[in-house]
């Protein structure tokens, strides 16, 4: 089903990409290539057939030439089902993170690499196979606009597990979502290279509720009434940002990029940051 | 003090259940939105909305004990009791207080007043003019304080106003819903004050149907035999003579022992009424409440 809203990405995407070089420093796997990335000493098991004569002449021992590895890259991107993912002021955050999930996935095509798209909430929500074919765009995001994550949870533990047992390549895996659950991503990554886009909106990290309000969990479903002051509400910014932290520094101990995209921002060039860290 | 706080509409904390239940199953409905971190909200709300719980439960208890009327009851109510209202007309006119029969007829009256526990009774007193000591009640110690600071004489000394203690006392009876009224007329003299004449005397006693029981003490000419036999055959009552302590003791004695009428008792409880505290502390809490969902807006 395309919707107008899944052309209206598509067209975004594909001129936003086409025109800028987003993908082309991808990769910062080393091995066997044409592009040189430096030289470094030769240790055991390397290829012979890279020593770089020159160098080791200058009598400092043997040295190496080391290339960023020319191949097609597996590139995994993870859309995360979560309740949550139901909000945005401007546009929701299923829709913000479907764009998301445009530019990678058409930049990953672009450079084609092979591209899997997961949907994942407590299970496998749907598998979208490795394919280099641009046609998989329409099916992915059309998916990811239509579904409806009330009353998911992501479940991080599981997730890895999925992949662990899945991907076998090393390969490059984008998460999108809004975190802000149990986030535990430390066994995918150490073999894949991984980046944690957050994407969030304003109003919720900075929500102006007045007075009495009834909110409901989009992951439980409960339905709470609750009386919102000023202390009440810092108290919440505060809570948030202690957890935005504490995500901040799980990413950083495991070597995760990551940043956060809010649903009302240029997500090209924000994703452009992330990726270039 | 405090255990003397009794409730006069206890069930009225009945009310509690059904405003407990609806605090979970009729709740207000509110548009509801789904909010993705809910659950950072609750923990950050956690402590106001204890406050808030705090404050509108100890509103809804205070108004409920206020609702309930709690009271400081004085006394013990009288039970819906078969009973006499009585009037009590005693003479106190100078000639009293020979002999100390006026120290005798106090003692006698006490002691009647002792035997009729249940019943409403009011003390006349009559000397140069009448008028009403207590009217009918229950308090017989007011009566009977009254009755002690009583002397010879405190209605003036010189003459009897015999008719005028009827016609009053009779008035005394005029709200009254016994059946049967009863007053009981002890005098020692002849009326001599001519300000009411005897047959509007016993008209008015007839009109409230009142029984009159005359009784003549001292000898003979002290009293008009004739008068007092007459007012109490006309009202239904009857007349007696004494000239002796022990047979003014017989003679109250006798009219102790008439029928007795179903009266219509009134609680005489004297009740102090609590309710305004709990119900302005309410009040208080209620503008706190206020004030704080309006600082929430602010």
């Amino acid at each position: 089903m395309i919707t107008n809203r899944l052309k209206e990405i598509l067209l975004k995407v594909k001129k936003r990409v086409f025109t800028g070089n987003l993908g082309n420093t991808l990769s910062t796997f080393k091995g066997t290539g044409l592009d040189f990335s430096e030289i470094k000493d030769y240790v055991i098991g390397d290829d012979v057939r890279a020593i770089n004569w020159k160098s080791t002449a200058k009598g400092l021992g043997v040295k190496v030439n080391l290339f960023n590895e020319e191949r097609e890259l597996n590139v995994i991107i993870a859309y995360l089902v979560n309740g949550s993912i139901n909000f945005g002021t401007k546009v929701t955050k299923q829709d913000a993170m479907a764009e998301v999930l445009g530019f990678l996935s058409y930049s990953a095509l672009k450079n084609s690499d092979n591209l899997t798209t997961i949907f994942y909430d407590e299970q496998l929500e749907q598998l979208f196979k490795p394919t280099k074919k641009l046609g998989v765009l329409e099916d992915t995001i059309g998916y990811a606009l239509n579904l409806d994550p009330i009353g998911k949870n992501v479940d991080y533990e599981s997730f890895c597990t999925f992949l662990n047992s899945t991907v076998k390549k090393r390969s490059l895996i984008f998460l999108i979502g809004d975190f802000y659950g149990a986030v535990d991503l430390s066994t995918i990554s150490h073999k894949n290279e991984v980046y944690a886009l957050i994407v969030r909106d304003r109003f919720e990290e900075n929500p102006s509720f007045k007075g009495d309000i009834s909110l409901v969990d989009p992951i439980t479903l409960s339905e709470d009434d609750m009386s919102l002051d000023k202390s009440s509400l810092k108290e919440y910014r505060r809570l948030l940002s202690e957890h935005d932290q504490e995500l901040a520094k799980h990413f950083l101990k495991h070597k995760i990029k990551f940043g956060k995209i809010y649903s009302d921002d240029d997500k090209y060039i924000k994703i452009s940051q992330i990726l270039k860290g | 003090m405090l255990n003397q706080i009794v409730f006069e509409f206890p069930w009225v904390f009945l009310i509690i259940v059904p405003f407990i239940l609806c605090q979970f199953f009729c709740k207000a409905k509110m548009g509801a939105l789904y909010f993705p971190t809910v659950r950072f909200l609750k923990k950050a709300t956690k402590k106001s909305l204890f406050l808030e719980n705090i404050l509108k439960y100890s509103i809804i208890s205070l108004l409920l004990i206020s609702l309930a009327s709690p009271v400081i009851k004085d006394e013990i109510s009288i039970k819906n009791d078969k009973g006499y209202e009585i009037s009590l007309l005693v003479d106190a006119s100078g000639s009293m207080a020979q002999n100390s029969k006026f120290d005798i007829v106090k003692e006698i009256v006490g002691d009647f007043l002792d035997k009729r526990v249940h019943d409403k009774i009011g003390l006349t007193v009559f000397g140069d003019f009448a008028y009403v000591a207590v009217p009918l009640t229950y308090d017989k110690k007011s009566i009977k304080r009254l009755l002690n600071r009583l002397q010879a004489g405190v209605a003036g000394s010189r003459r009897t106003a015999l008719y005028e203690a009827l016609f009053l006392s009779s008035n005394l009876f005029k709200n009254s819903h016994a059946k049967k009224k009863i007053a009981i007329l002890l005098t020692d003299g002849m009326n001599n004050v001519e300000n009411i004449p005897l047959d509007v005397a016993i008209k008015t006693l007839k009109k409230y149907g009142i029984k009159v029981y005359t009784v003549g003490i001292g000898g003979v000419g002290d009293f008009d035999p004739a008068v007092l036999g007459k007012i109490a055959k006309e009202t239904g009552g009857k007349f007696f003579q004494a000239n002796s302590k022990q047979r003014l003791k017989e003679i109250y004695d006798t009219i102790d022992k008439l029928e007795k009428s179903k009266i219509k008792a009134n609680k005489y409880v004297k009740k102090r009424y609590l309710f305004a505290y709990p119900l302005s502390l309410a009040l208080f809490f209620i503008v706190l409440l206020f004030f704080r969902k309006n600082r929430e807006l602010a």
